[in-house]
């Protein structure tokens, strides 16, 4: 296994120097790794002041694409230019600016942060398999669509449980944290979310057998399927309809127009048809008739008014209506149900800590050498290692040798065991903070180790160790957070996806989030105060 | 058996680290008799009162118990040690009870009573040592000799063969030790068989049969009362003898 990844590696290395040996024999023209060349027009007439005759000027534009979609977004790495049907109508939209392709600028747009880069201009245009919705279009233009495709299922080879969306209830199905795929099959479907910042770590999550599914747009599905067609394969019809836009920012709505135009002129001139056929057509599909584009009115309708004209009265403001909590007020159940799974996520971890944490606590104090070293090595290991790392282990290593309880169970399992550690120490300081004398005098009317220890040292440790403990549980209900990475759908999941969908009310939402956290942590605390009382003994 | 001594102690030697705490130590106790134990401070006197219940180890020799030696470790040691009370210099009621709770909780966990029998009898005992109105506090509201009076009744409850008493009065107020020495006295005369390491001369005169006096570690003197108090042999005890009852 090692050797064969090593040699992969050897072999990818060799592609890219010969590639870039390549590039630097001659002058970097810039052609499209395709081969394909668009026209390129000659001091283009656009109105003056328009953005489109800023970027003629500038004779430069950068564009935001995905980097890890084979097919349609994808750069290899050491590689300059993407390959993928969006770069190609990239260059053909440059193109019409009259910018030649290497004064392209190519910039990753991750799922998360495309509308943020249009919004700050980090980006001139996103092309990255950006589906038109109507909450997008609150925030950022969407001129097209380009290409309509629809949403399927990536499985296992040999899976035959999952035939289509509706085999999917209670399945754990990954996808794009953000993306519109991920809330279909969780809203629609009853599948259980795992959200991820790429489809390729998706990919293999779907390898290893962390999630039963991969969903998204056929298209991308595709191209991923067509890399491993011994491991993957795309099942069932396509359940929604996706439609690719060009975002574009709101400050700029007579983009739109052009844009709309330069698509229906590729395909109107077949330059689209060049493109797909280089890129998406490779897997055998037809190149698909030309969309219906939305008009313009529609797409700028949020900013019309006020940047054309006077106010008509008849368009809304840039905001989102409704004011300032709608997030909150329209996702209030995945809100809920996010810190539902927080508190159970902190629950279990709880339980394993205690129950492990004051064994080893005991094994450390215990008469019998062995024991102690046991205890003592354990808080090493799990003291000193990185929750991170923990978790990486149980959920990338040990399904690998056969040990998989599922992902809730093998999260809290990393969790509840280096929390254990923690409460171990705590449990220990509070064993030592009580007299010599509790166990001398509980040994000397005849009672053996254990019964010394739950009878008489660590009902008073317990009451020591209520602060710190109490610190402890703090730690670890934030230390949960970390499950987010992993795609359990829990508040701080919540929180990236909402931020997504609501990007004008960031701040709101970190601070509703943020006072959940708190709301739960003052909780710990006081239930700890009662504790603190409970078991006073003066 | 009525020969058989209580405490047996034969050739019995401790070290701790280079210090030999314990040296040569030969002493029966026998059934009923009280033995104190005196000397000056770092004789070995607690060391060899702790060794009896094996809270200290030993190095060599060997320890009976009514004739029984006593076992190195596990169930069959905690079984020893039910039978062996214990009352400490600092008390060491478990501060988590109430007086109640810690006269009970060795009969009923250890000795498997029921929790009525058992309160039945540690209200007896509670009576009898005089703070039985007392019952239902927790150790830190008594005053010393109180939670001394209980931590003799918690020792009593497990119905002990033998009581080791380690300077139980060093850590009261003067007009506390009274109390607890008035407990012993009734204690003694009742036919308990007990050894006690303290500095109450006036304990040793009345109620001991016996006066042990070590020091560095040696049983040097032994005697009835009256006649190690009125002619001491070794110079060692006349010289301590001096120095405690000229001032």
């Amino acid at each position: 296994m090692k050797v064969r990844t090593i040699k992969l590696a050897a072999v990818a290395a060799a592609v890219v120097l010969a590639a870039s040996a390549c590039g630097n024999a001659g002058e970097d023209d810039g052609t499209a790794p395709s081969g394909n060349e668009y026209e390129v027009v000659d001091s283009p007439d656009f109105e003056a002041g328009s953005r489109m005759a800023e970027l003629a000027e500038d004779g430069k534009v950068t564009i935001g694409v995905k980097f890890d979609q084979p097919g349609v977004g994808f750069k290899a790495a050491g590689s300059d230019t993407p390959t993928g049907i969006d770069p190609e109508l990239g260059r053909i939209i440059a193109g019409q600016l009259g910018i030649e392709p290497e004064n392209i600028d190519w910039v990753e747009t991750i799922s998360d942060n495309r509308e943020p880069f249009l919004e700050n201009g980090t980006v001139d245009f996103v092309i990255a398999s950006y589906s038109i919705t109507d909450e997008r279009r609150q925030v950022v233009g969407q001129a097209g669509p380009y290409y309509v495709t629809g949403q399927s299922l990536l499985v296992a080879k040999d899976d035959d449980s999952i035939n289509g969306p509706d085999d999917l209830e209670g399945k754990k199905v990954c996808s794009v944290t953000g993306s519109t795929s991920i809330k279909t099959v969780e809203e629609e479907y009853g599948a259980t979310p795992a959200g991820f910042d790429t489809y390729s770590e998706c990919v293999d999550q779907l390898k290893n057998g962390s999630v039963d599914a991969v969903t998204t747009d056929g298209a991308i599905l595709l191209g991923y399927a067509a890399e491993a067609p011994d491991e993957l394969k795309v099942v069932g019809e396509p359940f929604s309809e996706e439609r690719y836009g060009v975002g574009y920012s709101k400050d700029s709505p007579e983009l739109c127009q052009f844009l709309n135009d330069t698509i229906e002129k590729a395909y109107d001139d077949g330059d689209f048809e060049k493109a797909f056929d280089a890129t998406l057509g490779k897997s055998g599909n037809d190149v698909p008739s030309k969309p219906t584009l939305d008009a313009c009115a529609c797409s700028n309708a949020a900013v019309a008014g006020s940047s054309t004209g006077p106010a008509t009265g008849a368009t809304t403001p840039a905001t989102r209506p409704g004011g300032d909590v709608d997030a909150f007020s329209e996702n209030f159940d995945l809100i809920l149900d996010g810190f539902y799974k927080t508190i159970q996520l902190t629950a279990v971890s709880a339980a394993i800590a205690f129950v492990i944490g004051t064994l080893v606590a005991i094994a450390r104090v215990s008469p019998v050498g062995v024991l102690r070293g046991v205890g003592a090595t354990y808080v090493t290991v799990f003291r000193n290692t990185p929750l991170l790392v923990l978790i990486l282990i149980t959920y990338y290593g040990l399904p690998e040798i056969g040990i998989n309880f599922g992902f809730f169970i093998m999260v809290t399992m990393a969790m509840g065991l280096y929390t254990a550690s923690f409460v171990a120490e705590a449990l220990r300081s509070g064993i030592n903070g009580i007299a010599v004398g509790q166990a001398e005098a509980a040994r000397s009317i005849g009672m053996p180790f254990g019964m010394t220890m739950t009878q008489v040292v660590l009902p008073q440790s317990f009451r020591l160790v209520v602060p710190p403990l109490a610190s402890v549980l703090i730690a670890l209900t934030k230390n949960t957070s970390l499950a987010a990475v992993f795609g359990i759908a829990e508040a701080t999941f919540r929180m990236r996806g909402l931020t997504n969908d609501y990007t004008s009310e960031r701040w709101v939402i970190f601070l509703g989030i943020a006072l959940g956290y708190v709301i739960i942590v003052e909780l710990i605390s006081f239930g700890a105060s009662r504790f603190e009382k409970r078991w006073a003994v003066a | 058996m009525a020969d058989t001594p209580m405490v047996a102690m034969q050739g019995v030697q401790k070290h701790f680290g280079s210090l030999h705490v314990l040296q040569d130590i030969e002493l029966d106790v026998a059934r009923g008799e009280v033995v104190v134990v005196i000397g000056p401070s770092g004789s070995g006197k607690s060391t060899l009162c702790r060794t009896i219940n094996r809270l200290e180890t030993i190095d060599e020799g060997e320890i009976r118990v009514d004739g029984e030696p006593l076992p190195a470790e596990g169930k069959a040691l905690a079984r020893l040690r039910a039978d062996v009370g214990m009352v400490f210099q600092s008390f060491n009621l478990f501060a988590h009870k109430t007086v109640l709770e810690n006269v009970t909780l060795g009969p009923i966990k250890v000795r498997g009573q029921s929790k009525a029998d058992a309160e039945a009898r540690a209200m007896e005992l509670l009576r009898r040592v005089g703070v039985d109105s007392q019952a239902q506090k927790l150790p830190a509201q008594l005053s010393g000799g109180q939670q001394q009076r209980v931590a003799i009744a918690r020792s009593l409850a497990m119905e002990p063969k033998v009581m080791l008493f380690d300077e139980p009065t060093s850590a009261l107020d003067p007009e506390m030790i009274k109390e607890v020495l008035d407990t012993m006295i009734d204690l003694a005369k009742g036919g308990m068989t007990m050894i006690v390491v303290t500095h109450e001369m006036g304990f040793a005169r009345t109620a001991a049969d016996r006066v042990v006096f070590m020091a560095d570690g040696r049983i040097v003197e032994q005697n009835t009362p009256h006649e190690f108090f009125s002619a001491p042999q070794s110079d060692r005890a006349k010289d301590f003898l001096g120095k405690i009852l000229n001032h």
